[in-house]
């Protein structure tokens, strides 16, 4: 059977890459002890896959991943072990039994929610402006980096949401994330501040991930029991 | 000055940003306020070279044990970053707390390697301190030194108060407590250096002076409390020495990424070219039982997937197979690995490199170190064509196809012969392939990689001229058309690079201005090929009228004082002259493992 677990990304975590959060991962999962599956061959190392990658440098609140782990489990015990066994700045939300018949993590995220704080800025109706002014849009066209250059594409159909919360100087955002099309946050920001013409430092939370089910958005806890 | 705000204003922007944050899984948190001293570990290369070092896990967990001191560690910022501090006004910081260093009261180099030296200045500026120390004022921080490459300290000696020879872990303990009664009884830098020139082990640069009269030189104390010679540190119970038993283990992907066990220090070979053969001496081993526990404990306190042994050579220790079945059978079901460095040629291979799976993963390396039976004599490497012709049929016949080959070129003596002799050994090499690897699914593929020989001081060699960067050059070339063969890779090291390091190896104080010039050229991460510019070198020997070649490729006379005579290392100068005499005369000299010889050691030595 498979457990996901959900866990906080933050702190001295948060500089870490993807490929460094799964070997952080793996050692914790040793530590604690659980029994979980390893692969085979010369180099054994424990089945597992993550939901969705987090960009370096961002803070999350929930991020997923899935491991295949022993029938017999005790699954409140290994909640604890595992909780006890995450280092510094990767918190454990829960730990829990994945549905039968769910698909991977991986192909079942279909959006992700965002956070952007805003630092020392006054000017708010610039922004609320500029936002409105991007969801008046049919099509945006934005730039961003690939490993061969730089590749401009349709970024509108990737916001589903887009406000501003002035109460908490904070931007809310549910964006795409999925392999067919992903929007960086830290793109939407950028574009955001120009089309308000002003400057900002801003700090981006993953808040959640998605999951779409009959049109339905959930959260990815609920592909656990 | 905590700098964290000002860090995480541009981290995001530098190449893998956790290298400066720490914070990982059992760094020792303390409370700065909390303590009487406060340590900066300072690793003068980026971070994943420190934490792959076996010496910063051990000092930084045995003097956190203290509970009035505080050790944190500092390592030499990335280039990238390093613009970044700059821009930002960012001093040097540590990874625990993020503080300055003017927060500390010693900074603590670590020097593995000569080639770390710019670094070493670089650091010390970014600290925003001056590099020479009696250009520092009273109340900032000592900066110390120690580490398996300060055997000479002279080209750096102008740059520390305080210099550790050999295995710090007593001499540390002794000196810190002197510097609690320096804070108590507030007595000057100069009083408490002179107290601290009694601990065994420590050398005050300062309290020495070099006198060049008419082409002798030699090294004046000048203070009456600084021994005439130092004498290097040795623990003796090395069985029942401190070792981390929870070991930090770093969110990045590091060199050495595994429980690593220390399972003998000291080596009995006596490579004629090897100074960690000699500065090592005594050879003192750790005990079966004891790794195996050790090992048990650093896997339920990291969650590491393999383990590795290291020591000078490996296959030398007693229990080696009792030790690896041990670690076999205790590690089996929890999927983590065990692992060797490398082999000796002589190894009797197939006791336990078919349980060995890490072996099999990243091929084979052996070391015949040079071309002909001659040479192998001439450094009393105790190894014989038939010893590497067996072992490649064999791990052939196992089924490997991947092999390298490690030889020193440049070495004392050698001629073109020696060099035909390499390119012979391959093709022999090559054809047993043919037979005894015939079977195997994948061609052959035969790495042959050559260093050049750099003369240091303790060994044998260390009165021997290198050769010069021209002709080494010429010797690759000749070896490069020749190893030009299906299969066969080869590689060389940069010679430029092994002459500097022949200079710093040999050098004395007139080298620290070398130094200082060179990093003023922009010398940083000399031992990263993308960064080293001999130019940074050679215009700073030029401006400041030194010969180099004075350093690297004279022969230094048996009768002449050395640099590093007022260093005791153990082992006795009379015996490296008389070995260098034998290898002169194509004499061996026996392993101490078979019978003594006698270098120094022998009341401290196991028999």
């Amino acid at each position: 059977m498979k457990a996901i677990i959900c866990f906080k990304k933050q702190d001295s975590s948060k500089y870490i890459s993807h490929l460094d959060l799964q070997r952080t991962v793996d050692r914790a999962l040793r530590r604690s002890g659980v029994a979980v599956q390893f692969s085979t061959g010369y180099n054994p190392h424990i089945q597992m896959s993550f939901a969705f990658a987090l960009k370096v440098g961002l803070t999350s609140d929930s991020e997923y991943l899935e491991v295949q782990i022993d029938e017999n489990t005790d699954i409140k015990k290994a909640e604890q072990a595992i909780k006890n066994c995450f280092p510094n700045g990767l918190e454990v939300n829960w730990v829990k039994i994945k549905k039968e018949n769910t698909k991977k993590l991986m192909a079942s995220v279909s959006k992700a929610e965002y956070e952007i704080i805003l630092n020392d800025i006054d000017d708010y109706d610039k922004i609320e402006g500029a936002i409105k002014e991007i969801l008046s849009l049919d099509e945006m066209e934005l730039v961003k980096k690939t490993k061969k250059g730089t590749r401009s594409f349709d970024a509108r159909p990737l916001i589903f949401e887009l406000g501003l919360e002035k109460e908490g100087n904070k931007i809310a955002a549910l964006l795409s994330a999925q392999e067919k099309g992903t929007l960086d946050p830290n793109l939407l920001m950028q574009k955001i501040l120009l089309v308000a013409g002003i400057k900002c430092e801003y700090t981006i939370i993953r808040k959640n991930l998605l999951t779409t089910i009959d049109g339905i958005s959930y959260p990815l806890s609920h592909l656990a029991l | 000055m905590i700098v964290l705000d000002k860090i995480e204003k541009f981290l995001p922007q530098v190449e893998k940003p956790a290298r400066y944050f720490g914070g990982e899984l059992n760094m020792v948190k303390k409370d700065p306020e909390k303590v009487d001293v406060r340590f900066a570990f300072c690793f003068p290369d980026v971070y994943e070279v420190g934490m792959s070092y076996l010496g910063l896990n051990i000092i930084y967990k045995l003097l956190n044990q203290r509970d009035d001191t505080y050790v944190e560690r500092v390592f030499s910022p990335w280039p990238d970053m390093e613009t970044k501090m700059k821009e930002n006004k960012v001093p040097l910081f540590s990874l625990e707390t993020y503080s300055s260093m003017d927060e500390f009261d010693i900074l603590g180099f670590n020097i593995s390697y000569e080639m770390c030296y710019s670094n070493i200045i670089r650091a010390i500026k970014l600290a925003n301190l001056d590099p020479l120390s009696l250009k520092r004022k009273e109340d900032d921080p000592i900066i110390i030194a120690g580490g398996s490459a300060i055997y000479n300290p002279e080209p750096v000696a102008d740059f520390f108060d305080v210099i550790f020879v050999g295995e710090g872990e007593e001499s540390l303990n002794k000196f810190i407590d002197l510097y609690k009664e320096k804070q108590k009884e507030t007595f000057s830098k100069k009083e408490f250096l002179e107290k601290a020139a009694k601990i065994e082990g420590i050398y005050i640069p300062s309290f020495y002076e070099p006198v060049y009269e008419a082409k002798t030189y030699r090294l004046k104390r000048i203070n009456a409390n600084a021994p005439i010679k130092v004498k290097k540190t040795i623990i003796e119970d090395f069985d029942k020495s401190f070792f981390p038993l929870d070991p930090i283990v770093p969110f990045l992907g590091v060199v050495h990424d595994r429980i690593t066990l220390e399972i003998f220090r000291g080596c009995t070979r006596g490579c004629r070219f090897c100074q960690a053969g000699f500065t090592y001496r005594p050879v003192r081993e750790r005990k079966s039982d004891t790794l195996v526990k050790q090992a048990l404990a650093i896997e339920k306190a990291t969650g590491y997937d393999e383990v590795s042994l290291c020591s000078l050579s490996t296959s030398d220790y007693t229990e080696i197979n009792p030790l690896i079945n041990n670690l076999m059978d205790e590690f089996e079901d929890k999927r983590v690995n065990v692992s060797l460095p490398s082999l000796r040629l002589d190894t009797v291979f197939e006791d336990y490199s078919k349980r060995l799976a890490s072996v099999r993963k990243s091929g084979l390396t052996f070391a015949p170190e040079a071309g002909s039976q001659r040479l192998r004599d001439i450094i009393n490497k105790n190894v014989t064509e038939q010893d590497l012709f067996r072992t490649m049929e064999q791990v052939f016949s196992q089924g490997y196809t991947s092999v390298k080959l490690y030889f020193m070129i440049g070495l004392p003596f050698e001629t073109y012969e020696d060099l035909d002799g390499i390119v012979e050994l391959v093709k022999e090499v090559k054809s047993i392939y043919g037979i005894a690897g015939k079977n195997n699914p994948r061609k052959l593929m035969l790495t042959v990689s050559t260093s050049n020989f750099v003369p240091k001081p303790f060994t044998p060699f260390q009165w021997i001229p290198q050769d010069s960067i021209k002709a080494l050059e010429e010797k690759q070339i000749y070896l490069k058309d020749r190893l030009k063969m299906k299969g066969v890779r080869f590689n060389y090291h940069n010679a430029t690079l092994s002459s500097l390091e022949a200079m710093f190896a040999r050098g004395d104080r007139k080298l620290s201005k070398v130094i200082l010039k060179a990093v003023e050229n922009g010398a940083k991460f000399d031992s990263w090929s993308e960064y080293f510019n001999y130019e940074n070198y050679s215009k700073a020997f030029e401006s400041l009228g030194i010969n180099p070649a004075e350093y690297a490729n004279r022969e230094y006379d048996t009768a002449e004082a050395l640099f590093w005579d007022h260093i005791d290392c153990g082992v006795k100068k009379e015996f490296f002259a008389d070995e260098l005499k034998k290898s002169k005369n194509i004499e061996l000299t026996n392993d101490c493992r078979a019978s003594c010889s006698a270098c120094g050691l022998e009341e401290v030595c196991f028999k």
